[in-house]
């Protein structure tokens, strides 16, 4: 059984949030250490 | 309402436990994305309580099974939204507990000293999955049952031990009651308590050890 709304919300989810989380880490890598620690 | 708190710190030191609470401060690297914990914590607490409401109609029999779930989908009151919610709910928990172990895998969360935060962590995912599977075949309708059936014949491929891992699956030699039996008891009695003992040292070891640092 294949759940259009289910499918959606998962695949949208996992997609989104996969990204989402290498983004923000490209951000991190980007700003760099401000505290010269 | 003094009183009160003074009788309490004098007996349970209650302000130790309110100023360890809130002296955690939430360091700036944390994102929405270390939210999906808490979400699948939340999903668990949801399937404990309709879980629970559910269990006063549902009756774990081959032949009643199916008819209580139509009972409590037609005939109890708001008994359609309680087990729709812990439907979509179960759903939902897998999907947080894939994107939480997404976030702690990228953050790098899973390195020392947090090994055992991630082995339990891995423990509890087993356990939810084993949730679903369990779950999805209590209805005892043609879906739950031959899913049932799949799902006890895989160990069968396990060389030695998978024969006997089957029949101390399905209670059997084949799938029947004495498999919808060990269903229910390991849905509503071994997992959650599985679930409960893990979950704690989960949280424990997090709490000690503080949220993981940036990359």
């Amino acid at each position: 059984m294949v759940e259009p709304l289910l499918s959606g919300i998962v695949l949208g989810l996992i997609t989104v949030s996969a990204l989402g989380l290498f983004v923000a880490a490209f951000l991190q890598y980007r700003r760099g250490n401000q505290f010269e620690i | 309402m003094n009183k009160v708190y003074d009788w309490f710190e004098e007996r349970l030191e209650v302000q130790a436990i309110a100023d360890d609470i809130s002296s955690k401060y939430v360091p700036p690297h944390v994102n929405i994305f270390y939210c999906f914990g808490g979400l699948v914590l939340t999903c668990f607490l949801i399937q404990v309580a309709t879980g629970f409401a559910m269990t006063f109609y549902y009756r774990p029999s081959v032949v009643d099974a199916f008819a209580s779930v139509e009972y409590i989908m037609t005939s109890v009151n708001f008994g359609w939204l309680i087990r729709s919610i812990h439907r979509w709910s179960a759903s939902m928990m897998v999907l947080m507990m894939v994107l939480h172990v997404f976030r702690v895998y990228l953050t790098g969360g899973f390195k020392k000293p947090r090994e055992l935060t991630w082995v339990t962590g891995v423990t509890l995912s087993v356990v939810t999955v084993s949730f679903g599977v369990t779950g999805y075949s209590l209805p005892w309708d043609q879906v739950g049952f031959w899913a049932c059936k799949i799902v006890t014949g895989v160990p069968a491929a396990v060389p030695i031990v998978g024969e006997p891992l089957v029949l101390i699956l399905r209670g059997g030699e084949s799938v029947g009651q004495s498999t919808l039996t060990r269903f229910y008891s390991a849905h509503t009695f071994v997992l959650p308590l599985a679930a409960a003992v893990l979950m704690l040292t989960h949280f424990l070891m997090i709490r000690k050890q503080g949220i993981s640092g940036p990359l």
